[in-house]
């Protein structure tokens, strides 16, 4: 699997053998959200759960650290039923992944661990008639945005395969939705090449998350908004994020209002 | 500390993750440092899985051994890569005997200022999870008498990740903990960026002041950086703290 990314340019012929392949997956996302309003991408991705996964529904919620939370989008009524039953109830499998970062794997909450460790959200689950839900955390780090949230009216889990599908559609989702915070104009971003390198693990470099930390003090705006500042300029210089972040942590580019000129 | 000590502590360390303050990265970069204190590398690494397919180093003991790790991934070849894909573990020593196997990798093996790797795979109930990279300044290192050892440390500390869980342990629960181990390495990055800047430190001592600030408050590092990358707990309280009581370990307030 290592190898399906590191033939750079050269996926291709990959593409179309193995539909499971992360890149394959990545160029299927990709072209899913490309031309799509801001504001339609979540819809859009959530949409694209229910083409690529074994679930029957998917639903994005946003949860700013200091508001309630929020449904975004989703792709039945089921879905949304549910992700109101985790606000109301304050507790369910959005919930924890959300404050642990971590996806949650709840493959049958008819019985078993699942149904204890959730018994009210279990309970309303299973009435609206969802039987297994996968909660996937969209943030970077300390960044927490919100969940995508999937279900299935038959209980069973992910492969791995699957899951790394699901990982993948989640990292376009917490780009996707932390452009809806962004302000207009202010962070032009890369889309196409920019969103193919953050899918192939451009989030991996340590640099990259080491100079949204500097931009943040620099500029004096939120983890998110640096991130952005960061893609932006990145997008605007020409250059990749991560030779980017190695020039603003080598302190050689400053990304401050009085540094621009 | 006599040998059989200083093991039966690596162990006994690595394995207890019962405490309030467990913290999955602290874990792997006590798993490198235990590497390098008990065998005979120099230098020791860990990367783990990411669920899309991919490795991504959690822990480095040292900057040129974290240096040697990304750069394998980006070119995606070299011992770290093909003991995840084989789970076997590998020895090349010296490097550049095996620079025709890995091209690019040798020279910047020996550029860094080690002649020798050895690798072996972070396994979990059978499941190869990720890799542990020793470095040796050599180029003729005793690795092979290491690499029971080193085994031996990594999976135990693979199997405190889980914290023992009591019931079955499912493969989904071992993405969730790896997610989980990502999320907190990164928050760590973010926030050593926001101390590095604010002080006008380098990344290394903005690390050091995030974890001297932890120790002294008796919170987890995760948890000290998360607040920092929030703006809940401001950049020169941690800096303060360091600067002024580098060494206490009472606690008292920020």
């Amino acid at each position: 699997m290592i190898d399906a990314w590191s033939t750079t340019g050269g996926g291709d012929e990959l593409a179309g053998q193995n539909p499971s392949d992360p890149a394959h997956v990545a160029r299927s996302v990709l072209a899913n959200i490309r031309g799509a309003e801001r504001a339609g991408v979540p819809a859009r991705l959530c949409a694209l759960c229910t083409e690529l996964l074994p679930v029957t529904g998917a639903s994005i919620s946003l949860m700013a650290p200091a508001s309630a939370q929020r449904l975004l989008c989703s792709s039945d009524d089921v879905a949304r039923q549910l992700a109101e039953a985790q606000y109301t109830l304050g507790d369910g499998p959005g919930t924890h992944a959300f404050s642990t970062g971590a996806p949650v794997f709840a493959a049958d909450l008819s019985a078993g661990d699942d149904a204890r460790r959730w018994p009210l959200f279990a309970l309303r689950a299973l009435e609206t008639g969802a039987k297994a839900v996968f909660s996937f955390p969209l943030g970077i780090g300390a960044i927490a945005a919100g969940t995508l949230d999937l279900y299935r009216d038959s209980p069973g889990s992910l492969t791995e395969a699957e899951t790394g599908t699901a990982l993948l559609i989640a990292d376009a989702a917490t780009l996707g939705v932390l452009r809806l915070y962004a302000g207009p104009g202010e962070t032009e971003y890369a889309e196409g090449d920019g969103d193919m390198d953050w899918l192939r693990g451009e989030s991996d470099h340590d640099g990259v998350h080491q100079a949204t930390g500097m931009v943040m003090i620099q500029c004096d705006v939120g983890a998110e908004e640096a991130l952005l500042r960061l893609r932006a300029r990145a997008f605007a210089s020409g250059v990749t994020l991560s030779a980017l972040a190695r020039e603003v942590v080598e302190r050689r580019v400053s990304l401050g209002e009085s540094d621009r000129a | 500390m006599g040998r059989d000590r200083q093991l039966s502590d690596a162990f006994v360390g690595l394995a207890d993750t019962l405490g309030e303050d467990f913290d999955v990265v602290d874990l792997f970069e006590r798993l490198a440092a235990q590497c390098v204190a008990l065998s005979s590398a120099d230098a020791a690494g860990v990367m783990m899985s990411d669920g899309r397919g991919r490795l991504r180093a959690v822990a480095a003991s040292q900057q040129r051994a974290a240096f040697l790790e990304l750069f394998q991934l980006q070119i995606g070849r070299g011992p770290c890569v093909d003991c995840f894909d084989s789970g076997r573990s590998i020895i090349a020593a010296p490097i550049e005997a095996h620079a025709e196997r890995w091209p690019q990798l040798a020279p910047a093996v020996l550029e860094a200022g080690f002649g020798a790797i050895a690798t072996v795979p972070l396994r979990l109930h059978e499941k190869v999870i990720g890799a542990v990279n020793l470095f040796y300044a050599g180029p003729d290192p005793s690795a092979d008498e290491d690499l029971y050892l080193v085994q031996a440390l990594s999976d135990v500390a693979a199997l405190a990740m889980l914290r023992w869980p009591p019931a079955r342990t499912r493969p989904e629960d071992i993405i969730a903990r790896l997610q989980a181990t990502i999320t907190n390495k990164v928050a760590i990055e973010q926030a050593k960026g926001v101390l590095a800047q604010f002080g006008g430190l380098e990344i290394a001592e903005a690390g050091e002041a995030l974890r001297a600030f932890a120790r002294a408050q008796h919170a987890r590092v995760t948890d000290v950086a998360r607040a920092v990358v929030r703006r809940t707990l401001p950049p020169e309280s941690v800096l303060g703290h360091s600067k002024a009581a580098p060494r206490r370990t009472t606690g008292g307030g920020a």
